[in-house]
This record gives C-alpha cells, structure tokens and sequence, in this order.
C-alpha cells in the first residue's frame, strides 16, 4: 500500500512536472524572441522600447487602433451580453421553464457552429449593417462577438442561477415591495458576482483574442494587427504577444485563487458555526 | 447452495499506526471468536475505521499483526485477503447493474459461470431485493444500495465481513430496519464481522460485544450490557447513553449522593468525585418539600423524559416508564431516588 | 401555466399590482430570440441556402460540384486526418495529465494554479499561439538554437508551416483541453471502487480494465469528438503559420470568401461551409448518442 502510495506520487510530480515545461516553454521563447535581434542574435530591447518608449511609427498606429478596437469591442459585448441573457435566464426560470431547454439550445448553439463557417452566413449580413443601417467601423463587428461570448456567459449565468434559490430571492424581494429591477440589480446581481465576474472574464477573453471574423470580414483588431506587424517586425509581435499573454494568465490565476481564498473562508466560518 | 462460510477467528496484536503526529491506532489489539460480530464504537478520528482496513489490508500498520484464522496475514495484500466489506457509501459500480454487481466480484474468486446465477438470486433474496436484478445502482435508493453492497460481500462467502459505517448515510428511518437486518443475516450466515460505527444505539442492538475506542486506544471491550451498565472509564459511561453527573463523597465502594448510598463500579476513585448516573436509574417522588423542581416533562410515547432542577441549580435528566406528564408538571416538587445500581465515579 | 397560477396565489396580498400574464411573459424573451436570430440563425440559414444560390440569386449546383472535385475532397481529408491526429494526441496525453491531476490533493494551490492554466492554454489557439511556437522552434526560435550544436535534432526550417508543423501546435491548445473536459471524470472516480475491487480479490489491472476503464470511456470517447471538432474548426493557428496553399478546409473558405468575385467561384465558400456544418453534425450526434448511452448508468 505504501509502495503503492509513493509510485502514485511519482508518476503524478513527473507527469505534471513535463506538463508546466511543455506548457511554458513556448511563452520563454517569446519572451527571449522579443529581445533578440533575429540575423544576429544580439540581445536587444528595441521592441520593449518601441511600445513602451513613447514613441510613435506606422506600425505602432496600427497596434493602438487594434486594441483600441478591441477593447471597445469588449466593452459592448460584456454589456450586451449580459444585458441581453441575465433578464432572459431569471425570467425563463421564474415563469416560462418551458423555454429553458430552447434558450440553452440556442446559447450552446455557437459551439457546434465553427466560426469560419458563421462568418461565410456573417458577411452578407454585415454588407447590409456597413452600407444600409450602421457604417463599416470595426466596433460594430461586436454585435457578433456576442455570439462567439453565448455559450461562456450562459454556463456561468447558468452555474450562478443554480447555486442561488432564485424563486425564494425574489419573492422574498417582491413581498417586501421591491420592483422587477429591484429584484434584479440590487437582490440577483449581488448574489451572482462571480458569475458575473467569470463570465465578464471569459467575453473579455473570447474578444481579445477574436481573430477569425475579423480577418475575414477585413476589420481591424488586436489579433489582425499582431498579424500584419508580424509580417515586417516579429519582435514587437512577439513582445505583445507575451504582454497579453502573461497577462491573461495572470489575470485569471489570480481570479480563481481570490474565488478559492473566499471559499475557503465562507466554509472555514462555517464550520466554527 | 447453502450458507455455511468457514467462520473464522480474528486476531488483532499490538497494531500501532501514525499519521503524521496522529496516532489512528495506538497499541490495539482485539480478538474476534468464529462468527462473532463485534462492533467498534467511537467519536469520529478515533481510529475505528483505521483498525477496520488495517484487517481488510488497505491501510498498512506502523507494527503489530493481523490474524486470520491461524493464519498471519499482516504482509498480505487487500486482494488475497478473504474478506469482503461493505463501505459507507458509493462502493457499487455505476456501470454494472445490481446483478453484474455480484457477478464481477464472484468472478474475481474464481466462481464458475454456471454457479453465479444462483448465487446472485440467493443472496438477493437473503436482503430481500429479489427481482432487481437488472437495476443499474443510480435507480436504488441509498438503503438498497446498501443491502446490494451486502449481498455482494456475502455472496464471495468470505471469512470475515468488514462493515465500516454501512448504515450513517441512511435515513434514521431505514437505518434501524436494515440494522435490524444486518444481525439476522449474519446470525444467519454465521460470518465473523467487524462492523465499525459512531451511533452507540446502533452498536448496543447489533453487537455481541463492542470495543469502545478513544483516540487510537481501545479503552473497553464487552458485551453490550456490560458496556452500558459498567463502563470501565468516565468516557464510555459518557459515550454510551447519557448520564447525569452528580457530586457526592466517596469511601470504600460507596458513594453518598443527594443523601442516598450508591454502590460504585470498581475503578471508582474515593473522596469527593462526581458520580455519573443513568435517567432510568431516578425515580422521583412528587412531595411538596422536595429538594428538586420539574423543569420541564416530556411525553415521549412509551417513556416519560423528565428534566429537574437540584436547589444548586443542576440540571438532572430522568426517564420513566409510562405516562406521568400531566403529574409531574413544571415547577412541581419532587424528591429524586437512586437505584441500587452500581454506578461509576469520577475524581 | 402552473407557474402562473401559483404566482397569483401568492400576490394576491398586493391587490394592486397587476400580474403578468403568460403572454406577456413570453415577450420579454423576444430581444433575445430577436438577437440570436439576426446574428445566429440568419447566418446559419444565409450558408445554407448560399451553398446553392449563384452571385445573381439563381439556383445553382457551382458550389456542391466544386466541393465533390477531387482538390476539396483531398482538403477536406487533410482537415478531417489532422483533427483525428491531434484529437488522439490531446486525449491521450491530455487524459494522463487529467488522471495526475487528480491525484494531487483537491482544492491544494498546485492543483488550482495547474487548472487554471490548463483553461487559459486551452484558448491559446490563434495568431499569439503561432507566434510563440515560431519562436520557439523557427528558424530563429530558442530551442533550434539550443539544438543548433545537434544538427540531427534541429527542426527543419520549413517544419512549422508544414502540415506536421500544424499538427503540433494545434496539440498545444487540444492537450489543455482535454484536460479541463476530462478532469470532472476521473474526479468522479471514487476511492471506494479501487477499495471495493482490491477488497474482493481484484488486482490494479482488473481496476482499470474492469472498473475505471468502462466508466470512463463513454468521456474519453466523447472528449475526443469535442477536441476533433474543435481541431477542425480552428482557423487562426492555420492562417498564421501557414501563407501560402489552402491545405485545410478553414483556409480555403477564406481564399473562396476573398475571391468570391471570380469567375466559377458561385456559391463555394457557401458550399465548403455547409461541408463543414455537415461533419460537425455528424460529430456532435456522434456525441449525444454517446452521452445519451452513458446516461443509462450514470445519474
């Protein structure tokens, strides 16, 4: 049993030891890409100093566009997103559970249909937004990213729903006189931060990381502009890369170890009850 | 197809095991006689499953050994001990149906084909669940899951049966009629059994002895009658039933409590001590100079419990047989009269 | 409309506030349907009927026929073969990670900190992801220069926009995967079953070929058809490692969207897309049949 216990416990350090090299190993060599000058070899900081030095050149402009873009993007599609599926999942709950199995449907939906599939469906519709309702800005494209965002907020939503009594909130809520938006931003929306937080989290990724509609449907964004400075300067491509990257990682490493750190204290204070 | 096992004696000696600075068992050692079924009793982490999967071989022992039938089993593996166990929960194979349940484990001892047909109908209809063959465990309630977790250790015929807690996920309701199953089966079957639990009810009806555990030690081993009226140590008197602790004087044998002589257990100390006495071994008397009051009275169906103040503010439980509610009101004087029961002290 | 019945019931006390009926319950969801529609079904509904409608509106089979020709089929099989490589790749080695994860202790930091990475690399796929590995194992990548002394171990110059090229990366982004679909399966794997097979006489081999096996293959299987469908759809990966020829079928939509003017071009991205649809569909009721099998044992 022991011997068994210690082979368990080597297989498991091996295994995952391989697995962080392997994952990591690719983000080391962007960082060490983005600060070596490619024919040469020589050590060199000129992207570093390129994005952070203040300065300004045609490709810069192109990156700032890009995320500028994006980030914008991002914004709607939170909005949108959450605005367009939290009232629709509380009210489906509350009075048509009939519809639940429809809307999950239609929201799990975007994960069968490959992008480069609704994007070929997507670009018809956008020549009718860019020419006849709205104009060409790339913004608009956040409209779709929505889509692309569906299925990620609904199982967070869905999670967050689960875990609460919704029913009892919100006729508790209603019995003392609260009003519909009452019950949903100041009753709901507190009880469903890290839902919330979770599914604000991964739109923002999804968006910042979108590259397929917006190549094809010729706009600009963070990833079509990566692509085209590339093709003349791997470095500073390099080196945002790593930025977001190491960004994303971080960003969502910390996001789950405040949940785990929270959850462990809301058990912990439990437990001396 | 008959019943007969081999029952086979146990004998645990000296097991010594160490988690870390937790000491799970510490010097244990217990003997099972063919076809006995001892029960293990303790507060959670006493150790009591410990010392169960040490038996089973699942847990490795720091020192001391393991017998079985004669036999030195100690360095056996899990696999090649005849045993078989019914866990807390959960030991059931989700992709199996009830049937393929009790197939699979006779295939592992080499149970012909043609055998296990009536074998898996036999001891399906031994925990009454004839005719749920072809059920998968996840359409069982948890009571039937556990009495298929049953058929199935029974049906290897083993020589001993490990239950660890088999009935704490259970409902109260079908907790107590499968615990009342439990014993007929293994009088039935005649299997030498180590059945672990926390619930000192359960213990007392099911076991032909119990050994009351405290933190990785057994502290008394006996029948369940003897545990319950002569408990060797303050902690089983504690553990086993509730009792009321009561200052009195002790000398020679004999306590002096609330004016009245109690016999003591031996291992008793003398001088002042704390005399611990069971509910049922009070009788009250309604007197209107008596030196306690009825707090409150409760009417619980074929017992009465009844909860008296002493003039210090005590609280003492009693209990008495039959209807005396309405007569022992609260605020009611009564005097409290001790059994000739012998009862244990505590310095 | 039990719902709605109880619901009067209960706020009957305030008399004054009307209640909604069932109706106008069902308008609120309309801004929702409205939306999936417009953006969702309509481009869905637009590539199906694409796929046989010439530039002028006319019915025409331009684009099926072009997706019969030999050159898409030859695309399509390098599509479906390298998703079927990758997808076994990322199970295999995505499912041992799973399992080694499991086995460190639950809610321990390691344990979330490896998660959490896990689900970010799992989204990796893209342009960034290209990057990395060019500069990784490119010409002027980190480890071809580490390996620059071996010259039998330092990858081909061209490796990365070959197709074996491909195949690698996409296995950075299939692996993670695997392991964030897989883990809640052999999570699920209870102590108890190993005990319960060890107790009765069974050894480790009879655990995972009799036990373990069976109750995780119905989650291996289908982990392997998310992560296929998942390899065939990816498009950046590919777009940005590979410049020249369209040899999976994502970048021969796009050249197709692109030259969508040319002649004999009518209705083809269209038809490649429907292509597309179609071996996802088949892939996802592949799936669901699985689930549905599972589901007879699992609760």
């Amino acid at each position: 049993m022991g011997r068994v216990r210690s082979r368990g416990t080597w297989f498991r350090r091996i295994v995952l030891s391989l697995a962080v090299v392997y994952f990591l190993v690719p983000l080391v060599s962007l960082a060490d890409f983005s600060v070596r000058f490619p024919l040469t070899g020589k050590v060199d900081g000129a992207a570093w100093v390129a994005l952070f030095g203040g300065g300004q050149n045609d490709k810069l402009n192109l990156l700032t566009e890009g995320l500028g873009n994006s980030l914008v993007m991002a914004a709607m599609a939170v909005v949108i997103s959450l605005g367009l599926l939290l009232p629709t999942m509380v009210l489906v709950r509350l009075r048509l559970p009939r519809l639940s199995k429809v809307v999950e449907f239609v929201c799990l939906l975007p994960l069968t249909i490959p992008a480069v599939v609704l994007v070929v469906g997507l670009a018809p519709v956008y020549l009718v937004i860019s020419t006849k309702v709205l104009d060409s800005n790339t913004i608009w494209l956040a409209f779709a990213y929505v889509i692309l965002c569906l299925p990620y907020v609904y199982r967070a939503l869905d999670s967050g729903l689960r875990a609460i009594d919704l029913r009892t909130l919100s006729e508790t809520a209603r019995s003392f006189g609260a009003s519909w938006p009452t019950v949903l931003f100041r009753v709901l929306v507190p009880n469903l931060r890290s839902a919330l937080v979770s599914s604000v989290f991964m739109t923002l990724a999804v968006v910042l990381g979108e590259f397929t509609f917006a190549r094809m449907l010729a706009r600009t964004n963070l990833q079509t502009a990566l692509f085209e400075i590339n093709l003349s300067d791997g470095q500073i491509a390099a080196a945002v890369s790593l930025v977001v990257l190491g960004g994303t990682i971080v960003l969502l490493v910390t996001l789950d170890l405040v949940v785990a750190l929270r959850e462990r204290r809301v058990h912990s204070r439990a437990g001396i009850a | 197809m008959t019943d007969s096992t081999t029952p086979a004696g146990v004998t645990l000696s000296h097991l010594s095991r160490a988690f870390g600075k937790l000491r799970a068992l510490d010097d244990f050692s217990l003997d099972l006689a063919p076809g006995e079924l001892v029960c293990l009793l303790g507060p959670s982490g006493c150790g009591k499953t410990t010392a169960l999967r040490a038996l089973a071989g699942l847990e490795t022992v720091d020192s001391g050994t393991v017998a079985v039938g004669g036999t030195d089993v100690t360095r056996l593996p899990a696999n090649k001990r005849d045993m078989a166990m019914v866990f807390q929960s959960y030991s059931l194979f989700p992709h199996l149906t009830v049937a393929e349940n009790i197939e699979f484990a006779l295939s592992l001892r080499k149970v012909s084909r043609g055998e296990r047909a009536a074998v898996v109908g036999h001891n399906l209809e031994l925990v009454g669940l004839g005719g749920h063959d072809n059920r998968y465990p996840h359409q069982l309630s948890g009571g039937q899951q556990q009495r298929v977790a049953l058929a199935r250790a029974l049906a290897v015929r083993p020589q001993v049966l490990l239950l660890d807690e088999p009935l704490s996920a259970l409902d109260a309701k079908v907790r107590v009629q499968l615990r009342d199953e439990i014993r007929r089966i293994q009088t039935e079957v005649g299997i030498t059994t180590l059945f672990v639990t926390h619930d000192q009810e359960e213990a007392l009806v099911v076991a032909d002895r119990i050994g009351v555990m405290e933190a990785g030690r057994l502290v008394q081993v006996g029948p369940p009658r003897d545990i319950y009226s002569r408990p060797a140590t303050p902690f089983v008197a504690d553990f086993i039933g509730t009792t009321n602790a009561l200052a009195g004087h002790a000398s020679d044998g004999v306590a002096e409590v609330l004016g009245q002589r109690v016999p003591l257990l031996p291992g008793s100390p003398s001088g002042a001590v704390t005399v611990l006495v069971r509910p049922e071994s009070i009788r009250l008397k309604p007197v209107d100079d008596g030196h306690a009051t009825v707090v409150n009275a409760g009417f619980m169906g074929a017992t009465t419990r009844v909860t008296v103040a002493l003039s210090d503010g005590t609280l003492v439980r009693v209990q008495l047989a039959g209807e005396r509610a309405a007569e022992l009101h609260p605020g009611r004087r009564v005097m409290l009269e001790l059994a000739d029961v012998p009862a244990l002290a505590r310095a | 409309m039990t719902a709605v019945t109880t619901t009067t019931g209960r706020d009957a006390v305030h008399a004054s506030r009307p209640v909604l009926p069932g109706a106008v319950n069902a308008l609120g969801t309309v801004p929702f349907f409205a939306y999936t529609a417009v953006f969702l079904v309509l481009p869905t509904v637009l590539v199906v009927v694409g796929a046989f409608q010439a530039r002028n509106g006319a019915f025409t089979l331009n684009g099926i026929s072009q997706l019969l020709s030999p050159r898409t089929v030859d695309i399509f099989t390098t599509s479906l073969w390298i998703s079927a490589l990758t997808g076994l790749v990322g199970t295999v080695a995505g499912g041992v990670i799973a399992y080694a994860l499991s086995l460190s202790p639950e809610g321990s930091l390691g344990r979330r900190v490896m998660v959490a990475l896990m689900s970010v690399t799992a989204q990796f796929g893209g342009v960034m992801l290209s990057f990395a590995f060019i500069a990784t194992i490119g010409i002027n990548g980190l480890v071809t220069r580490l390996l620059a002394p071996f010259p039998a171990l330092t990858p081909d110059p061209g490796f990365l926009s070959s197709l074996s090229g491909v195949a690698l990366v996409y296995c950075y982004f299939q692996i993670p995967l695997m392991v964030i679909v897989f883990l809640p399966a052999v999570e699920g794997l209870r102590p108890q079953w190993r005990e319960a097979t060890e107790n009765l006489g069974g050894t480790s081999w009879t655990y995972w070929t009799r036990v373990a096996g069976p109750i995780l293959l119905p989650s291996l299987l289908g982990s392997f058809l998310l992560l296929f469908a998942n390899a065939f759809s990816a498009f950046a990966t590919a777009a940005a490692l590979i410049s020249q020829q369209s040899v999976l079928v994502p970048l021969e939509i796009e050249s197709a969207l692109r030259n969508e003017n040319d002649l004999g071009m009518d209705a083809y991205a269209q038809a490649l897309a429907l292509g597309m649809i179609l071996v996802v569909a088949i892939v996802m009721a592949l799936y669901a049949a699985l689930m549905k099998r599972a589901a007879r044992w699992a609760a």
